[in-house]
């Protein structure tokens, strides 16, 4: 063995107590934490108040939207339909890794959620936030976590607003931010926000770092692949193992002959694979 | 009656107008099922090998003779990828753990394309330069001189790869005296593959027949025949 150790924050094996991202696992977190501040653990190191653990479960309510035909979900069911929950939950996760939907759009909002929250000019000006916000999306031709499909408003935001309003949350920092874009950008430019923007706020204000809200954001999408999961492998549908015929169309090359057919002729000839002559 | 027995409202996503069918670009369903145009039993099936089918499948048009032989030669070079190598590691631990062969081939596919991912994307100048055809090579990509005791594999091996290809085959890349990964990715580029999905996809499926069956000799279940040291650890949690 020549390699030095691999340096971990996560954890390690005791006797009779384990750590975890510095805690102990059983003299600290256990009876005390709950799910989601685990999740918050585990993500950051840091523990969270109680309020704000509540905060973090009203953020995985509203967030979860599990419909079977939003398309990672359904992944998840056509991976799972052959009898095994597991690599559905998995590959499911995989179309999250990239950019147009899911945790990245979050981090992408975080980050310029944590830009403008850092200019103090901004705090208290709407004007200076409009040019602000249009400079962002000069720049980026988009804004991440604005931009609402199939509907005129994400209710998930509307939802999460009122739950937060709810606990006197709805005024952090990068909340009360979020909210101002909101309003300036749908007056401006009809633009709605979706739910990543709304997880980046609250993640932010509540302690999450730029870069770990992508990953907060992932860890709460684990409700709709689970659920889509297992139901799936228990109730596999025949549907997902194979499509009826009529719902696809070919719109690829046209029907041709390679040059060995064609060389053959019409008599189908000996098979001729050229690398296996 | 009550909430869950009430006939629902259509939601937002039963009142857009969906197309009623899924493109299909690269395979017609059939009968006769065809890829890029061509009948896939009938005429690929009879008159093709399996390497000239992934070609065309990758790329949409079947290849030369010397395309398909430096496709081919990259394709045996990136056959194998030992035990030393993560991907083959995260499977052998997969089928440790006791999943049965569809997770070993699952964890080993995942892996083995992050791998190539990164490996593309850790090659981005060098591809630039072989797509620009001209000038200077980047730095970091010159396989190390060849010295007695085990150094300069690389070098031993783009050789044994040179010697093999077609006449003038990716001679320029070669010239250059590239690592080993720089001269497949070369060889690969001359061959026709040139979108960076392309040379993953090559590089991630190539070793995975070996790579799955590196793992399957591991009994499920042998936890002591596996060193959990291997390698090491060391706990440093921060001060919460």
């Amino acid at each position: 063995m020549t390699s030095a150790p691999i340096p971990t924050r996560v954890a390690r094996t005791g006797w009779g107590e384990h750590g975890f991202m510095g805690h102990r696992l059983f003299a600290d977190l256990a009876g005390v934490e709950h799910a989601s501040g685990l999740l918050a653990i585990a993500l950051t190191g840091r523990r969270l108040s109680a309020d704000d653990q509540a905060v973090l479960d009203d953020v995985a309510v509203a967030c979860t939207l599990a419909d079977p035909r939003i398309w990672p979900a359904k992944v998840a069911r056509i991976v799972s339909g052959y009898g095994r929950a597991l690599p559905g939950f998995a590959a499911g996760y995989l179309c999250l890794e990239g950019a147009l939907i899911g945790p990245w759009m979050a981090g992408a909002a975080a980050a310029w959620l944590g830009r403008l929250a850092a200019r103090p000019e901004l705090a208290a000006d709407d004007e200076a936030l409009a040019r602000a916000l249009d400079e962002e999306i000069r720049h980026a031709r988009t804004l991440a976590g604005f931009g609402v499909p199939f509907r005129p408003a994400d209710e998930r935001v509307a939802a999460l607003d009122r739950l937060l309003a709810a606990r006197g949350r709805a005024t952090g920092r990068h909340w009360s931010l979020f909210a101002r874009a909101r309003r300036l950008l749908t007056a401006s430019r009809r633009l709605e926000a979706n739910i990543s923007c709304a997880i980046a706020a609250a993640g932010l204000d509540l302690g999450f770092a730029v870069e770990e809200v992508a990953a907060l954001a992932g860890a709460l999408a684990q409700y709709t692949f689970f659920s889509n999961a297992f139901e799936a492998a228990r109730e596999p549908a025949p549907a997902l193992q194979t499509l009826d015929a009529a719902c696809v169309v070919y719109v690829g090359p046209a029907e041709r002959t390679s040059p060995r057919a064609a060389a053959a002729g019409a008599s189908p000839g000996p098979a001729r694979p050229a690398l296996a002559r | 009656m009550t909430d869950q027995q009430k006939p629902r409202r259509p939601g937002p996503l039963d009142e857009v107008a969906w197309p009623a069918e899924l493109p299909a670009h690269v395979m017609a369903p059939g009968p006769p099922v065809r890829l890029h145009g061509y009948a896939a039993e009938d005429d690929l099936g009879r008159h093709y090998g399996a390497t000239e089918i992934g070609y065309l499948a990758l790329t949409g048009r079947l290849p030369s003779e010397a395309e398909a032989q430096s496709y081919d030669l990259a394709l045996r070079f990136l056959a194998t990828l030992p035990l030393t190598e993560g991907p083959t590691h995260a499977a052998v631990l997969a089928r440790l753990s006791g999943t049965p062969h569809a997770g070993v081939l699952s964890v080993a596919a995942v892996a083995l394309a992050e791998r190539a991912r990164a490996l593309v994307l850790g090659h981005e100048a060098w591809l630039a330069w072989l797509a620009a055809g001209t000038g200077t090579p980047p730095d970091g990509f010159a396989a190390a001189p060849a010295e007695p005791g085990g150094e300069g594999e690389d070098a031993r091996s783009v050789a044994r790869l040179a010697a093999l290809l077609p006449d003038g085959f990716a001679r320029a890349a070669l010239a250059r005296g590239p690592t080993r990964t720089a001269a497949l990715l070369a060889v690969l580029h001359a061959s026709g593959l040139r979108e960076p999905w392309q040379l993953e996809h090559t590089l991630a499926t190539a070793p995975l027949a070996a790579v799955v069956a590196e793992a399957m000799r591991v009994p499920p279940g042998a936890f002591r025949a596996y060193s959990m040291q291997i390698p090491p650890f060391r706990y440093t949690p921060e001060e919460p």
